[in-house]
């Protein structure tokens, strides 16, 4: 019971407004005044879903998820190895910050027909995308978050005679968690931005090739109904992650 | 024996200078209860630091059992709890012990110090459920857990209530008596130190420490706190510290 009120009372004025605006939306199309290849009624959304639901969830949005998974896990492994290197070296840090910082003021488009020149039109042209993009907030995340430490706990574990490989596991890894965790909550969305872009520069599968498939068509409705498909996708992903993030930060005072 | 011997400090920072202690010398005996009193910014913490190995002198040298100090080799007890709130009350204690690799070694000694000092049934819990006093407790069980015999305790109490203060003294001072460690305690609460201590250090500002013996038998009740004599060390001591603020 007490988890539905607090439910309704975090999201319930979003759920109203968001319905008062559907509702609005097909009432605006119906009507006549927007032609529906420019902004289709939520309900023709909802049919186009419906009629293509086997080969949108278990084709394109398979093969999107494939390349986000991939690309996630990637980013997450080289971005938290990158932090940590940087985090022992001044001089690895002096070398790959600047590169790290470099890599995301290219335009991911620009640097797309070199992706497909190394990788083709396979799953890893879409990954590199995936990854250059999430990457970046986890190495950013793990490496402040392992500099943010407090001197005294530092000073405190010296004073027991630890080791600074022992610092370093007991004190700079829990304490990175939180920062940590925040940039995977923003990297897994980006993952998902990421796959979409690398789909529209070349592939035959994945929701991102299939919302540009319909707008070539113009069918706006199979349009939307990709994006919405991604946006929930992307709502249920960042959900995952906080929810891994309360159970493993539950103890931390708040 | 804890012995500095005409140690000099200077904290650096870029083109700041400053130095903080010049030409301490001071000896501290096993087993004795010794407060350092003094203003703040005299450098009564940077001493614990010096002891602990954290700093090291610019000059001079500081002796553990006659040979020199390094980390590690006394426990250190910060004036912040500094509790790790992802590990338990437990493993907060422990903590020394894994540092050491003993931690199976100490978990019964650990559970039985948790009994001793009123924390029954709160190893399994995480710092945030406990209160001040309690969380004291816990990081004042995590030095004693170093197993060292001298231990540095930086103004622990400093931050807690008249009336649980007065619990924790008392409380120390029953450890205290059972473990007859070596302890070296900062406040700035002079009636604590006259209660708890054998000796009471005054640190003045031009860096000269001036000594205090204090002769009231143990153990010690607080009725002490009352009596002419007490009162009397008390009130040369507070006019000794007034007149480093003129």
């Amino acid at each position: 019971m007490m988890k539905i009120k607090s439910f309704i009372r975090s999201y319930g004025l979003f759920i109203i407004c968001a319905v008062i605006f559907l509702m609005a939306m097909e009432a605006i199309v119906n009507a006549g005044f927007v032609p529906s290849y420019i902004i289709p009624a939520p309900s023709q959304v909802y049919n186009a879903i419906i009629e293509n639901l086997s080969s949108l969830i278990f084709v394109h949005l398979k093969m999107t998820m494939m390349e986000v998974g991939i690309g996630f896990i990637l980013s997450v492994v080289i971005g938290v190895i990158l932090a940590v290197a940087m985090f022992f070296s001044r001089t690895i840090e002096k070398i790959i910050y600047p590169i790290v910082l470099i890599s995301q003021t290219i335009p991911t488009i620009a640097l797309s027909p070199i992706f497909v020149l190394w990788f083709g039109y396979t799953i890893w042209s879409k990954v590199a995308v995936t990854f250059l993009i999430a990457f970046f907030p986890i190495v950013v995340g793990s490496y402040d978050g392992l500099r943010s430490g407090n001197p005294e706990y530092i000073d405190l574990l010296r004073s027991m005679g630890a080791t600074k490989w022992q610092i370093f596991i007991k004190y700079h890894v829990s304490n990175a968690l939180p920062v940590f965790f925040s940039s995977l909550k923003l990297a897994i969305v980006y993952a998902l931005i990421g796959a979409t872009i690398g789909e529209w520069l070349g592939a035959s599968e994945g929701l991102g090739y299939y919302s540009r498939r319909m707008s070539g068509q113009l069918n706006a409705a199979g349009v939307f109904a990709a994006i919405t498909i991604l946006s929930m996708t992307g709502i249920i992903l960042f959900i995952v992650m906080s929810l891994i993030e309360k159970r493993l930060l539950r103890n931390r005072r708040s | 024996m804890l012995e500095l011997k005409d140690v000099s400090y200077t904290f650096k920072d870029g083109q700041k200078v400053n130095p903080v202690l010049q030409n301490i010398h001071l000896t501290i005996h096993r087993g004795e209860f010794v407060s350092l009193i003094g203003k703040s910014g005299t450098g009564k913490s940077t001493i614990l630091k010096l002891i602990a190995g954290l700093l090291h002198a610019d000059q001079g040298t500081v002796l553990h059992d006659d040979k020199p100090i390094k980390l590690g080799d006394v426990g250190y007890m910060p004036q912040h709890d500094l509790l790790f709130s992802w590990r338990t009350i437990l493993d907060n204690i422990l903590l020394p012990t894994e540092i050491k690799k003993q931690k199976k070694i100490k978990k019964q000694e650990a559970l039985q110090w948790l009994q001793k000092v009123g924390l029954v049934g709160y190893e399994k819990a995480y710092p945030k459920e406990l209160s001040g006093g309690m969380r004291q407790r816990v990081a004042f069980l995590r030095t004693l857990l170093t197993g060292k015999n001298v231990l540095l305790l930086d103004e622990p109490f400093g931050a807690l209530d008249a009336l649980t203060k007065k619990e924790m003294q008392a409380w120390l001072l029953s450890i205290w008596q059972e473990t007859k460690q070596t302890v070296i305690f900062i406040t700035h609460d002079l009636e604590e130190a006259l209660y708890l201590s054998d000796r009471v250090m005054l640190l003045h500002p031009n860096d000269d420490l001036e000594e205090y013996t204090i002769p009231f038998e143990r153990p010690r009740s607080r009725d002490l706190l009352y009596q002419q004599d007490f009162t009397s060390i008390r009130k040369k001591l507070e006019d000794h510290l007034r007149h480093d603020e003129n």
